[in-house]
């Protein structure tokens, strides 16, 4: 980097002191040739390109170049007065130009030089092209003329931005071509108009006499304009690009804006109505279980009304007014364990159901639950066997409550087994925690009602397949009131039709090996009991049902 | 009892709760009806054409197959036709009437039951226009 900088410098200073020698000898040789007196005529020469030459500078848009008239004057001097005189007036004419927008010594030695430099080159090689450069002056509008123009112009043109490109590729460490190609070739107007212009006007001098060269400042005007109306048009094209680009951005920002406002206005949409969606959800399985609590209230009332009404009238014997009293009363129980199973619910959601906590066998618990279900299993034929893995497990809680638990899960699985089924039921010690397994072979629950198994106001069966058989709390009130007593449940099941299994997890508060009821019953580490149902006395047997049919038949 | 039974009307009962099915038993017979039971809407399916009643009690919400799709699938077997459906159910007639009646209930009477009622209804059924009754098959 260091290198670099110390490398354009020494190329600056180098171009200063080639042009100094060039101007030194160029001054010298002029006025050797000249004599001491100076040129009146190129005195005002001198003037217009030195005071009007800085004036009509056009500057390029977006590049460092520039367009000058300057080089129009420079090529008519070298035309009319000789290479020196263009040499020197380059020179000048380059440093008060370089005035204009530099306040750096160096800079302005250097563009002044690199004109001096490349000015001298074009003189030197039109000398050696056609001898003397007053011969292409004389030649009138020949073709050596045109020749000599486009030479001129070209080897200015290609000294003076080579020279310029050199010092801003070193500057800038950058590739020479690419820095010339791209603030330099544009610049070649300049030159070849610079050119055509002097050859006109030189003819003019040539046939009229000097001062054709104010009849020619209309010529300078228009090549002047039209720079500044190319400039124009660039930079107004230039700018309606800006400006079409700067719409374009505003207008994609816009879209982008518009698209993030729809698509926050969809998801809100979506999320307002999944909410609905819910809440509407929520509403109907209130609403479906209004209407279950009504079907169930009222559906025991239909057996006590009518038996009732029977009795009174004297139509039933002696045996059947027994059998409609007991009919009567196991519908009210019914109708009591709906209305308890509400009650239940509403204090659980109010917060208000109390513990009466004590400390509890569990096998009690289970062996109590399994006498509740007896009737309902022994009326479906299921077998029910029970395994105890452990023994003397005490748990802390409300027996009644926890006996809830257990009978609930067990009336579930009897509820959802088939008549002939079988349940499993076994009791073990999973770390600190006592576990209740109810396993049966029903009919299973399907994957996406699993997670739905505890909640509340929800049943699976859908409207094609109800069953009359209470409101469905059973296994909500089972988690309430195990999660209560600090444990919890879970369901398990393959699929329908692959039965399920329902597990209750309740902490151990301790373990009695010298338990007095387990002692009584228990025959080593493993108890067994099943309940084992004759098919022929169950009521809704499907064989049992269709006997008195045959007997109507024949 | 022998003649009555002879030309005694068969009913099909179906109903899953045990003690209503136990009361109406008891209740329907003491009026000479013949009577087939049926516990859900599945047995009352298949049940039905081979006793061919002459009237059947169908409760609505029940296992298997509930007693509206019971009663359409009953529709459609010619032979099963004609046989009056009364719908007896605890659900909200408001809701559930409308239904029993396009499936082909020509009643719908809400439990609990209004024996009074059912009596009224069942004579008018099964006596039509005091003509004596068909002979049983």
């Amino acid at each position: 980097m260091m290198n670099k900088e110390k490398l354009s410098r020494a190329y600056l200073w180098l171009v200063v002191s080639i042009g100094s020698v060039i101007c030194s000898y160029s001054l010298n040789s002029y006025i050797m040739s000249s004599g001491k007196s100076v040129d009146f005529r190129l005195l005002v020469l001198t003037v217009i390109a030195v005071g009007l030459g800085p004036c009509l500078i056009v500057r390029i848009p977006r590049l460092t170049s520039q367009i000058t008239v300057s080089d129009t004057f420079i090529f008519l001097v070298m035309l009319l007065y000789g290479g020196d005189a263009a040499v020197l007036l380059a020179a000048l004419e380059a440093f008060c130009s370089s005035l204009r927008f530099s306040r750096k010594l160096i800079t302005i030695l250097f563009n002044s030089a690199a004109m001096a430099c490349a000015t001298f080159l074009t003189s030197t090689t039109l000398n050696l092209t056609f001898g003397s450069i007053a011969e292409i002056r004389h030649s009138g509008y020949s073709s050596s003329l045109i020749i000599a123009l486009c030479l001129m112009a070209l080897v200015q043109y290609i000294a003076n931005s080579g020279l310029v490109a050199i010092g801003a590729a070193l500057k800038l460490d950058r590739p020479l071509m690419q820095t010339w190609s791209k603030h330099y070739l544009w610049t070649s107007v300049t030159y070849v108009a610079g050119a055509s212009a002097a050859g006109i006007i030189a003819q003019l001098v040539n046939t009229i006499g000097f001062y054709s060269v104010i009849v020619t400042t209309p010529i300078i005007a228009v090549i002047f304009l039209t720079y500044r109306t190319y400039r124009e048009n660039i930079e107004a094209a230039a700018a309606q690009a800006q400006q079409a680009e700067k719409h374009a951005e505003e207008l994609s920002l816009y879209i982008a804006e518009r698209q993030r406002v729809e698509k926050e206005r969809d998801q809100l949409l979506v999320r307002e109505q999944q909410a609905r969606a819910e809440a509407e959800d929520a509403n109907r399985m209130k609403d479906e279980f209004l209407a279950l609590v009504s079907h169930e209230l009222r559906t025991p009332l239909t057996p006590i009304l009518g038996w009732i009404r029977m009795l009174r009238r004297g139509e039933l014997d002696r045996a059947t007014s027994s059998g409609a009293l007991e009919s009567i009363e196991r519908a009210a129980k019914y109708q009591e364990f709906i209305i308890n199973d509400l009650l239940d619910i509403s204090r659980i959601v109010r917060g208000k159901l109390n513990l009466d906590m004590g400390e509890i066998y569990l096998r009690q618990v289970v062996e109590a639950s399994l006498e509740i279900v007896r009737p309902a299993a022994e009326a479906k034929s299921i077998l029910i066997s029970c395994t105890y893995e452990c023994r003397g497990v005490l748990v802390s809680g409300d027996q009644g409550r926890l006996k809830q638990v257990v009978w609930n899960i067990l009336s579930n699985a009897v509820k959802f087994t088939e008549i002939g089924g079988r349940i499993e039921v076994a009791v073990k010690i999973a770390g600190s925690y006592v576990e209740i397994s109810v396993s049966d072979n029903g009919i299973g629950i399907a994957a996406d009602f699993l997670p739905h198994v505890f909640d509340r106001f929800r049943q699976a069966h859908n409207s094609e397949n109800q069953a009359l058989g209470g409101l469905g709390l059973g296994l909500t009130l089972a988690r309430y009131l195990t999660e209560m007593h600090g444990g919890s449940v879970h369901a398990e099941s393959r699929g329908l039709g692959e039965g399920a299994t329902f597990t209750v997890r309740l902490p151990i508060l301790r373990v009695q090996p010298d338990d007095p009821y387990v002692s009584r019953e228990l025959h080593g580490a493993s108890y067994e009991r099943t309940f084992e149902v004759p098919k022929i006395y169950a009521p809704q047997d499907k064989e049992f049902q269709k006997i008195p049919l045959l007997r109507n038949e024949t | 009892m022998n003649t009555k039974n002879e030309n005694a009307r068969t009913i099909l009962l179906v109903e899953d709760y045990q003690e209503t099915r136990a009361m109406l038993r008891i209740w329907l017979e003491r009026r000479g009806y013949r009577l087939v039971e049926a516990a859900d809407g599945q047995e009352a399916v298949d049940l039905a054409p081979l006793a061919h009643p002459d009237l059947i009690l169908m409760d609505l919400r029940l296992p298997e197959l509930n007693g509206i799709a019971a009663t359409r699938r009953l529709r459609q077997d010619a032979a099963l036709q004609d046989i009056p459906v009364v719908a007896l159910s605890a659900l909200d007639p408001a809701m559930f009437r409308e239904a029993a009646l396009s499936v082909g209930c020509v009643e719908y009477l809400t439990k609990p039951i209004d024996l009074d009622k059912l009596e009224d209804v069942l004579t008018r059924l099964l006596n039509p226009t005091g003509s004596n009754p068909p002979p049983v098959h």
